[in-house]
């Protein structure tokens, strides 16, 4: 089966200091990877790396997105996948539909699925869709970043701290949307310490250590406070 | 990519209109605009009519002369009036300072006077604002109030990094906000340019002083828009975007401007005009004196007269004395005052020239040069008009000592009267605006450096945009 997105012998030095080392990553379509890491980790960087936003001379490595290399063909490269960060960015004074409309125009994408039934599927209710998002709440404006994804018909979809500031109602639903875009067949890598929405939406955890990518097992019932204080503090 | 960066401009101009601010802050400039073009436009009105009226009043006065002694005439004096472009309804220069009307007499040069900055009251020491002043300091700042956050908001809610993520090209980005700073103030130096054409083009070179007045602006605005976005885009609080595209506001159209006039004046200080009155006096003195008889020059001279026309004695000479040595006085003083003016000139070029130096450090200073060049109201044009004043002045005052010399019997002199048809007719040639191509070294170097301003915010703008 081919990768979405391949990441073979990533290196990365910064300031002198070795960010990513060797690093290797294969996510396949309808698969859910999380990584974990303690602040200044590297994940950040990584995703930074897969975006293509990192200085080339910094880096080695390759990384190929839908089977093409970022390096070569970046534009290409992203058509596949939908870049969701960590602060839901939407403009204030646009409606979601706008939003959505408006960052579809940026892109190289040919043509981009319904707005409407994308904002259906993610969750946002249709009275709000022609509101300004300026009145929207945080997991709202979530929820069209997330519509986005749907709309630009990625096959990656790449999450940085999706939980970041939402309450638990709205992190549930966020948890049951990317199980959905999973099931719908997209590939979803997503970054965040939220160890325990991670197990519940995740294929295969990762823990960002010493530059490397260490798998953690998938079992709830072992995470406690001490083995999450452990997990983090041995990378340290 | 076009159709990109114009969706990206459009959208930046439906914020920046959602956020009323800078929407408001565009219509206070255009007002301080139009006011600023209203109130130029009165003064440049008031100062031709005077002009006018006084070159009229000048023409008819010499025109009514009776019959009368031509030294008389010397001494009645001729005015004559700076000819003014109608751009300086947009940059007067320094033509409230250095004047504008010439009084000619015999024996004396005489600066430009009449000029309304040291006979303004107290409160008009106010500077008169015009569109060019607007255009070199209130539009960059109404810009920097306006798109200081232009980059730095998208930054801080993460846009900047959702798009860049999502493929727009960073370079896209940059040009399409730049895009969206530069075209309305565009569009405002073209409606500018499109008034001013509409009643100068029957001017003196009218469509070239404007297009390049209008080029150097549109490359000055846009170097503040390239400016405006790359710190925005650099800067990652919003205070410290706007306090960096302050101090460079500061710097470049207050401080280094100032600076740098204030240390060419000390650098290269000028005569006082009653200094150089003092120094011509004394070497007129050391040249000679025509009323000493015993005086060397003037006995040779006299020698040299009664040699050319073969007579021992001044009485029997077949033309007037009095009148070849009033030309021989007026040749020596003109010699002596245009030695004083051309001196005067090089401490002023001096000046100039050390400006000129240091004018990379200052893109606004180099448009105001700019700016005065295409009006007419620098200081390569004005000195240009004081030569032709002297000029005319010199051919005027020599003919009527020719007059003197052949028109008037020398053992009746004083009581004499020469025909009035003399001073109708006499040479007065018309003073006019000299070719833009006076101030061709102003203009290069003032156009080299907007080049510079446009390319280094450029640079980096594009460095910068390839971050998040």
């Amino acid at each position: 089966m081919t990768s979405l997105l391949s990441i073979q012998q990533l290196s990365l030095r910064f300031a002198g200091r070795e960010i990513l080392n060797q690093l290797d990553l294969d996510l396949h379509a309808g698969e859910v990877v999380s990584v974990l890491g303690s602040n200044g980790a590297g994940k950040s960087t990584l995703l930074k790396s897969i975006l293509g936003l990192q200085d080339a001379a910094e880096q080695t490595g390759k990384i190929l997105i839908g089977g093409i290399d970022i390096a070569q063909a970046r534009n290409q490269a992203l058509s596949h996948l939908a870049y969701v960060p960590e602060q839901p960015a939407v403009y204030g004074h646009l409606s979601a539909i706008e939003n959505i409309r408006y960052f579809l125009s940026l892109g190289t994408i040919s043509q981009s699925a319904d707005i409407a039934s994308c904002l259906t599927m993610a969750g946002l209710p249709e009275p709000s869709w022609h509101r300004p998002c300026s009145e929207y709440s945080k997991g709202m404006k979530q929820k069209v970043m997330l519509a986005f994804a749907l709309a630009k018909q990625a096959k990656l979809l790449l999450l940085d701290e999706p939980n970041s500031g939402l309450d638990p109602q709205a992190t549930e639903e966020l948890n049951q949307l990317i199980v959905q875009y999973k099931e719908s067949g997209m590939g979803v890598l997503v970054v965040t310490h939220d160890v325990l929405s991670a197990i519940a939406f995740s294929d295969r955890l990762l823990m960002l250590s010493n530059g490397q990518l260490q798998p953690v097992a998938l079992d709830q019932e072992a995470f406690t406070l001490d083995s999450l204080k452990k997990l983090y503090q041995g990378q340290a | 990519m076009i159709s990109l960066l114009w969706k990206i401009a459009c959208n930046e101009w439906r914020r920046l209109w959602h956020a009323r601010i800078p929407a408001l802050l565009l219509l206070v400039l255009m007002t301080l605009w139009a006011i600023a073009a209203l109130a130029a436009h009165h003064h440049w009105q008031d100062h031709a009519n005077t002009v006018a009226e006084v070159t009229a009043r000048s023409q008819h006065d010499w025109q009514a002369q009776p019959d009368r002694h031509p030294h008389r005439v010397s001494h009645y004096g001729d005015f004559v009036a700076k000819p003014v472009h109608p751009l300086s309804v947009i940059e007067p220069g320094i033509l409230d300072q250095s004047g504008h009307l010439v009084y000619l007499e015999a024996h004396r040069l005489n600066s430009a006077n009449f000029n309304p900055a040291t006979e303004a009251t107290s409160l008009g020491r106010f500077p008169l604002i015009t569109p060019a002043m607007i255009v070199q300091w209130w539009m960059p700042l109404f810009l920097i109030m306006i798109a200081y956050a232009t980059v730095t908001a998208d930054k801080i809610t993460g846009i900047l990094a959702f798009m860049r993520g999502n493929g727009t090209p960073g370079m896209a980005i940059a040009s399409g906000k730049w895009l969206a700073l530069f075209l309305p103030l565009f569009f405002l130096l073209c409606l500018q340019a499109v008034l001013t054409l509409a009643w100068s083009w029957q001017s003196e070179q009218a469509l070239l002083r404007l297009s390049i007045l209008v080029f150097s602006q549109a490359l000055y605005i846009a170097g503040w828009c390239l400016l405006v976005v790359a710190v925005s885009w650099f800067s990652k609080q919003l205070h410290g975007a706007l306090l960096t595209l302050l101090l460079c506001w500061v710097c470049i159209c207050i401080i280094f401007p100032r600076g740098l006039a204030n240390l060419a004046q000390v650098s290269y200080p000028t005569q006082p005009r009653a200094e150089a009155e003092y120094h011509a006096e004394l070497k007129l003195q050391s040249i000679g004196d025509s009323h000493n008889p015993n005086d060397p020059h003037f006995a040779a001279f006299k020698e040299n007269i009664l040699k050319k026309y073969h007579v021992s004695r001044v009485e029997d000479l077949p033309v007037n004395y009095h009148g070849i040595l009033m030309q021989e006085g007026e040749r020596l003083t003109t010699a002596v005052y245009r030695e004083q003016q051309v001196l005067h000139d090089a401490q002023l070029a001096k000046q100039n020239e050390s400006i000129r130096h240091w004018l990379w450090l200052t893109p606004s200073l180099a448009l105001q040069y700019i700016q005065m060049a295409s009006a007419g109201n620098d200081l390569p044009h004005h000195q240009a008009f004081i030569r032709q004043s002297e000029e005319r002045r010199y051919q005027l005052i020599q003919y009527l000592n020719q007059i003197h010399t052949f028109k008037v019997q020398q053992h009746d002199d004083k009581n004499t009267r020469v025909s009035a048809d003399f001073w109708k007719n006499a040479p007065r040639p018309q003073v006019n605006l000299p070719s833009i191509a006076v101030s061709r070294s102003s203009i290069a170097a003032g156009f080299l450096v907007l080049m510079g301003w446009v390319l280094l915010p450029g640079f980096l703008l594009f460095k910068v945009s390839h971050r998040i």
